[in-house]
């Protein structure tokens, strides 16, 4: 196993991830024949209903019992039983290159978690970094696929400071199908995140947005008159930080969160605030687990 | 609006740096410390709503600048001192001047204790109507003055000054106070002329003089007030009796000196005839009393006789009081009741005479009246050269040295008097002249009391030039040719002609003075004057704060003064044996001693009749103030004329007027209030007072003179600059807070 593997995904973690698996409120129409069921009707040993036959059905599926008592053709349904899609979009901006460890990293290892129980369960993932860096991105099912996937983790740089619209409609237009969409992002878009959002939804994703703040972004230990300047865009900001200040600050941050947490349950998004200093397989087995992420 | 710029060029230029180093340390200041963040995002949205508009927050930004500029800037203008000439700051200047003399401690008012008391009142109530605008000084004075404080508005500072003047037993000088009250009054010139450093010349300007006294003080006539406008504010009635010691002295006879002659002058200041008894203490012994009757405005003497070798203290008490307390004699003035006097034991004077041999001066010094004042010791002038004498003349060992015919090197630290030659320096001489007339005495001299000179004959003599402020005693037709002369506290008496000459025939006389009488009586006042005996017989009466200057032996280096309430103090001997006492306030008897060893006595007496006389008088005249009164001299023809007759006779008036004048009783004899019956003498001054004087003192009181004043801004805008240094600071913690 290679460091960098290591470091995203302890090997006790990953003992307890085979255990757990994505949990979709929706259903959706597989591409492949998985371990879900599917509001399909299809192959599978579990019954589901009868219906007459039309012209052009598969003989195979006639009930011919029902046929020799009733002389009329039935078509016997079963339950479809099909794989998930799953997408996990990492934010690469160079704002998520800050804390210790940076959100990035973390961002990588709940990517992994959540990509191995994926995988685990046989559905179809995706994790991707937004912007040029997630056209690359493989698309991965079976645990055997799990280096290649880290491998892919591994390998994502920040420095993708493009705006979260852009890179989210790059994505969905990369990637038609449906399921499961976990944004792990900081939300620190000056355009705003909105639209990113409405676009997930509009693709009619199971969306999932992971707020990570690093503690310095929360509660910031600067003093003194300085010259703030924007890691992405360069923009600068000249603050005399004092007591009033930081608070002002704390009440703003606590109202984007408060925005960002009612745009999205407005929306039947799931949002969950993570911290960087929690640590990931807490934050996977316990956190995400408790707000049905995972079960 | 002008400007009296307080700093030099050099300073203004420093100042002037300070706001630029202001500046630069403000963009010093402004290049902030850069922080990298992961987004400015939500920083940009918390100072947001704090950017209204770009002005203001530019403003916000460089407030702090805005403030130390702005307070350097104050503290520039009011260190220019920015002020006009305003009219009306100070309505009055007010000199106010308090009599403190003995005078003043005359009971004749009616709610206060004293005159002083009354005074101080008066003075009180005149601070409490001064504006906020008024200025005023406080002087108090009796013979000499002290500004208890200078020009102020603040009535409280005045106050206390007022509480920290003290009654005092002093005569009174006014013009002491007057000349102190103009100095300040008017500055002529109170900078240094040619300095270019110093440019503020006050202006005089006018003020009103006050003066809160009893009138104890003569006119004065020929003192300048210049723009010092004088008010006499006079206190105390002006029918005061007082009975007051005016002199008091000891004396032994110097023929019994066992027997003490004391003689003491008693005066009447007041209007009416008076009778008491005056005692005498020894010791605080009851010893004598005399019965004194002294009629309105006259003296009695009081004389005692008593017999006492010994030191003794006397002490005459006037008995105003009877022994149940009942008031035998109207007095105001309980300080000139009393008076003191002492006698000293007699004391010898060591004489040192060097001389070839001088028999007749011997002979003289060894009178049986100078044997009692003297110790006699004779050496040749070779004694002059040797160790002993220079021990002997340095040390100031002897009271009076003759030399006789010879001079020393160096004058000693004695009284010295030469006969026949001269003293080291100082002294010149001109060729002699024979032979010596002469023309005149001066019998005033305590040196030449009792001596008759004119048939005096002398062979040969030399004219003396003395040194400046000597005094010429004998002056032939060719010069002085004797004459006394100080020398730094010391005196030195020359004679011009041998009494003995040495001739080829052996010692002639020069003179025959020696078989003259006045001989050994002028020996004898050499003895007594110059040696110092005189001192020691009697004791001298000073008044009081005056400084006492006596002689004791230039052996001792501290001697003790008692003073009258018992008070101790070790003073210390100047070289050659002098001690200055300069506590004499107190009346009374002052001890030297060493040891308890009597040195030396003297008393402090008022002894003052100016100062006993308690009647306020009408008017005063100080330069021009209150020449509103008439005044008439009583003729030959008018004597003993009944006082209306008198000024009708003088055209003083028409008879109604002259009637009103009495009724009214504004007429004043001789500056007391007189009776319309009484009569007047030959030479009395009657005087009618302008009634308007009384309102001129009060418009004087009420007035107020206009004073051009400058307007001064610098106390604002310092103000201004502190509040604004507090704003910076509030501002400042603020915003790191």
């Amino acid at each position: 196993m290679p460091a960098a593997a290591t470091e995203l995904l302890p090997a006790d973690l990953i003992a307890r991830l085979e255990r757990l698996e994505l949990v979709s409120r929706r259903v959706f129409r597989g591409r492949m024949k998985g371990e879900r069921r599917s509001r399909r009707k299809g192959q599978s040993v579990e019954f589901a209903d009868f219906r007459n036959y039309v012209a052009g059905d598969d003989l195979r599926q006639i009930d011919w019992n029902l046929y020799a008592r009733l002389d009329q053709l039935f078509l016997k349904l079963f339950l479809e039983e099909e794989d998930l899609h799953f997408y996990a979009l990492i934010d690469s901006s160079e704002s998520m290159n800050f804390g210790d460890p940076t959100k990035l990293h973390v961002a990588k290892q709940l990517a992994a978690c959540l990509g191995y129980v994926g995988l685990c369960r046989a559905d179809r993932v995706k994790l991707a970094a937004l912007g040029p860096q997630g056209d690359r991105a493989p698309v991965l099912r079976g645990k055997s696929n799990l280096w290649r996937m880290l491998e892919y983790l591994d390998g994502i740089r920040p420095g993708d400071n493009g705006s979260l619209y852009e890179d989210v409609k790059r994505f969905s237009h990369r990637n038609t199908g449906t399921g499961i969409v976990v944004l792990i992002t900081d939300l620190l878009d000056k355009q705003g995140y909105e639209q990113a959002l409405r676009m997930l939804l509009g693709r009619r994703m199971d969306v999932y947005v992971v707020h990570l703040l690093a503690p310095e972004e929360l509660e910031p230990p600067l003093q003194g008159d300085l010259r703030l300047v924007d890691s992405e865009d360069g923009d600068q900001a000249e603050v005399t930080v004092n007591r009033i200040l930081l608070e002002r600050y704390q009440r703003t941050v606590n109202a984007f969160i408060d925005t960002a947490r009612t745009f999205c349950s407005r929306r039947s998004i799931t949002y969950l605030l993570a911290r960087t200093d929690m640590p990931v397989d807490q934050l996977v087995t316990r956190y995400l687990r408790e707000r049905g992420v995972v079960r | 609006m002008s400007y009296l710029p307080a700093l030099a060029a050099w300073q203004w230029a420093l100042l002037a740096v300070v706001p630029i180093g202001i500046v630069l340390l403000y963009f010093l200041k402004l290049r902030r410390q850069p922080m990298v963040v992961p987004s400015t995002f939500l920083w940009s949205r918390t100072i947001e709503d704090l950017h209204v508009n770009s002005l203001l927050q530019r403003l916000r930004r460089s407030l702090l600048l805005l403030l130390q500029l702005l307070v350097i800037a104050m503290a520039a203008l009011a260190l220019l001192r920015p002020g006009w000439q305003s009219s009306n700051q100070q309505n009055e200047r007010l000199v106010l001047l308090l009599d403190t003399s003995a005078s003043m401690r005359a009971t004749d008012v009616d709610e206060e204790e004293s005159r002083f008391e009354a005074a101080k009142k008066k003075v009180r109530e005149r601070i409490d109507r001064m504006d906020d605008t008024d200025v005023a000084m406080l002087i108090a004075f009796n013979d000499r003055a002290e500004v208890l404080q200078s020009f102020t508005s603040d009535r409280n500072r005045l106050r206390e000054a007022l509480e920290r003047a003290r009654q005092s037993d002093r005569p009174t000088d006014v013009l002491d106070a007057l000349k102190a009250a103009a100095g300040l009054a008017n500055p002529n010139r109170t900078s240094e002329a040619g300095d270019a450093q110093d440019y503020q010349v006050a202006d005089a300007q006018p003020a009103q003089l006050l003066i809160y006294s009893d009138g104890g003080f003569p006119n004065v006539t020929d003192f300048d007030l210049e723009n010092l406008q004088a008010t006499y504010i006079p206190v105390g009635t002006e029918d005061a009796a007082n009975l007051a010691i005016v002199a008091f002295s000891a004396q032994r006879n110097p023929e019994t000196p066992e027997q003490v002659e004391a003689f003491a002058r008693v005066a009447n200041t007041g209007t009416e005839r008076q009778r008491l008894d005056a005692t005498l203490f020894m010791d605080d012994q009851f010893l004598d009393a005399i019965e004194l009757d002294i009629p309105a405005g006259e003296e009695a003497g009081a004389p005692f006789q008593l017999s006492n070798a010994a030191a003794a203290e006397l002490k005459l008490v006037l008995n105003i009081v009877d022994d149940n307390g009942r008031p035998v004699a109207r007095d105001e003035l309980a300080l000139d009741n009393t008076a003191y006097a002492a006698i000293a034991p007699m004391r010898t004077v060591s004489v040192l005479l060097v001389s070839e041999g001088n028999h007749p001066l011997e002979l003289a010094l060894q009178t049986p009246e100078a044997r009692r004042l003297c110790l006699l010791e004779t050496v040749s002038p070779a004694y002059l050269q040797s160790d002993a004498y220079q021990e002997r003349a340095t040390g100031g060992l002897d009271d009076l040295i003759i030399y006789d015919r010879c001079a020393p090197q160096q004058m000693p630290v004695s009284n010295t008097m030469f006969i026949g030659s001269l003293p080291p320096a100082g002294w010149q001489w001109g060729e002699p002249t024979s032979p010596v007339l002469l023309i005149d005495i001066d019998r005033t001299h305590p040196l030449m009391r009792f001596l008759e000179l004119y048939s005096l004959q002398i062979v040969e003599g030399r004219p003396l030039t003395p040194p400046q402020g000597s005094v010429d005693l004998l002056t032939a037709d060719s010069g002085a040719v004797m004459a006394v002369s100080p020398r730094e506290g010391y005196q030195d008496l020359v004679v011009g002609f041998d009494i003995l000459s040495d001739t080829e025939e052996g010692m002639v006389f020069n003179s025959d003075w020696p078989v003259q009488r006045s001989w050994p009586v002028f020996v004898l006042n050499v003895l007594r004057h110059l040696g110092g005996a005189i001192d020691s017989s009697s004791s001298p009466s000073y008044p009081p704060g005056e400084t006492v200057t006596m002689r004791v032996d230039n052996r001792l280096k501290t001697v003790d003064l008692t003073d009258p309430s018992g008070r101790k103090r070790t003073l210390q001997v100047a070289a050659g044996g002098t001690v200055s006492i300069t506590d004499t306030d107190q009346p009374g008897l002052y001890l030297l001693s060493k040891q308890e060893l009597p040195l030396g006595v003297f008393t402090v007496n008022l002894f003052d009749l100016q100062e006993s006389r308690l009647q306020r008088p009408a008017v005063r005249l100080i330069g021009p103030v209150a020449q509103f009164d008439t005044e008439y001299v009583v003729g030959e023809a008018e004597d003993g004329a009944r006082i209306a007759e008198a000024m009708l006779a003088l055209e003083a008036g028409t008879e109604p007027q002259i009637q009103a004048w009495l009724d009214d009783g504004v007429v004043r004899r001789n500056d007391a209030p007189i009776d319309p019956d009484a009569t007047v003498r030959s030479g009395d001054r009657i005087t009618i007072i302008d009634l308007d004087r009384e309102n001129a003192i009060l418009r004087a009181e009420e007035g107020a003179a206009t004073v051009a004043a400058r307007g001064e801004l610098w106390r604002w805008l310092l103000l201004i600059a502190v509040g604004l240094l507090t704003a910076e600071w509030v501002l400042y913690t603020r915003r790191l807070m």
